[in-house]
């Protein structure tokens, strides 16, 4: 074999070896892959609880894309009230989870076809949107609720401010 | 000879089952007033024709069509379980004659046979209710005090004792304001602390105060996955009733001119109209609050 053509080969294989994608489940992106999830896991601060009349003609998809207060007017949100008798149309709740869930519960004007939006935000100052759940509430009742289990809500990094205007 | 005689036989059967109240039999359920009483399926009285003519599998074809009606009646359900047994066992289907006895017994588990039914029949009858309690299906029974006349603006609480509720099964309160065409419906949610116990609340807002008193007819109602009734109090034709006592201070006065002579009436219907709106608003901006346990989950 010719120096040129030795030199070839070694070029082809070095190449060849660099090539394609990386497979997902290798030795080096796994623990990468947790500690991003840790990191974002780990800058959760708070959640946020707004909810919104008009359910059914609402879209969970579009409303969790990104803040909702980007996509739906402050006062479109009905006005709630904390245990502690603090009334908002956005309810915060210092991040608290015990194997992955919290429980809370917030005073909600009687009446039927809500969406309920939790988002995740970040410690930060000013914080920042770390996902979101969307769920679907049929109707309240002055007496008795049934618990809502909400949908997980999957941590992701994200940019937007999700502080709504008081 | 021996053709007569099981014609005879099938006669007297059909003849008498078709019609129980003609036997000495002592009847089982008293009868309804006539107000009370629901419009009579087509199905029942095509399928009775059917199976006089011995057309026992169109007869078949009609009775599952009249138990797939919505809003069939107990005593309507009983009549068609009743004859969509009597006709399998002709056809010599006992496994679903089993089957529609089965669903007779759910609804009505004290039903027996009339007397004057033949005793190859009772025999039949008596071995399917025997087969029934070894195999401990046991039927849905549905417990519950009538509801009390209440004050507008409250929610109404109706708590029931439901025992061997079925797989899928559901039960329902069903109310509406007396003179109104439809029903509406909440679900009975199970009592955590006890099992047979179910609660279901009618909305404050369903019940608004009136400044003359109301009425609100309602009824309860169990029903399979299929919407077949498995157990009731009332039903959509003989519903129970409580009363929505008038608003404090509100008094009812005759006029001495028919009504709708009075200009007084169209002041009040501009004044409800506006009202109305204003009680839209209200209620839209209404402070009234319930509180909504919720658990957060995040993935891990």
């Amino acid at each position: 074999m010719s120096p040129r053509t030795s030199l070839l080969v070694l070029l082809g294989a070095t190449l060849a070896s660099g090539c394609g994608a990386e497979p997902s489940s290798s030795g080096v992106s796994l623990p990468l892959d947790v500690m991003i999830d840790r990191a974002v896991a780990d800058e959760l601060g708070a959640f946020q609880v707004v909810v919104l009349p008009n359910g059914q003609a609402r879209r969970c998809g579009d409303l969790q894309r990104t803040c909702l207060n980007q996509q739906v007017k402050p006062e479109e949100a009905l006005l709630l009230e904390g245990l502690d008798g603090k009334k908002a149309r956005a309810l915060r709740f210092t991040a608290g989870l015990d194997r992955g869930a919290q429980e809370l519960a917030v005073d909600v004007p009687v009446g039927r076809d809500y969406v309920v939006v939790i988002e995740a935000l970040s410690r930060s100052s000013p914080p920042r949107f770390l996902g979101s759940s969307c769920n679907y509430l049929e109707s309240v009742s002055s007496t008795r609720n049934d618990a809502l289990i909400a949908a997980p809500i999957t941590l992701v990094g994200g940019e937007c401010d999700p502080t709504f205007a008081p | 000879m021996h053709v007569w005689r099981t014609r005879l036989v099938a006669s007297l059967v059909v003849g008498s089952l078709l019609s129980p109240t003609a036997s000495l039999a002592r009847p089982l359920f008293p009868q309804p007033l006539l107000f009370q009483v629901a419009p009579t399926r087509p199905e029942i009285g095509r399928a009775q024709q059917q199976i006089e003519n011995g057309e026992f599998e169109e007869a078949v074809k009609t009775l599952e069509a009249g138990l797939d009606a919505p809003d069939v009646t107990d005593d309507q359900l009983v009549e068609l379980y009743r004859l969509l047994g009597l006709t399998s066992l002709y056809l010599g289907d006992e496994e679903r004659a089993r089957e529609a006895y089965e669903k007779l017994l759910q609804a009505r588990p004290d039903y027996e046979l009339p007397r004057s039914a033949s005793p190859k029949l009772r025999n039949l009858y008596a071995r399917l209710k025997e087969d029934i309690k070894n195999r401990r299906v046991r039927p849905v029974t549905l417990q519950a005090e009538p509801l009390e006349d209440s004050t507008g603006d409250k929610p109404v609480v109706a708590v029931a004792t439901i025992g061997e509720m079925a797989l899928g099964g559901r039960a329902r309160l069903f109310y509406r304001r007396a003179g109104a065409q439809a029903y509406s419906s909440v679900d009975f949610a199970r009592d955590r602390t006890h099992k047979e116990r179910y609660v279901a609340t009618i909305p404050a807002y369903e019940l608004p105060a009136a400044a003359s008193a109301y009425e609100v007819e309602y009824y309860y109602e169990v029903a399979d996955a299929a919407q077949r009734r498995l157990a009731g109090r009332g039903d959509a034709f003989n519903p129970l009733v409580f009363q929505i006592a008038p608003e404090a201070g509100a008094v009812a006065t005759a006029g001495e001119r028919p009504w709708y002579k009075s200009p007084w009436l169209w002041v009040a219907v501009g004044a409800v109209a506006v009202a109305g709106t204003a009680g839209a608003v209200v209620y839209a901006t209404s402070d009234e609050r319930g509180r909504v346990p919720i658990t957060i989950r995040v993935n891990p």
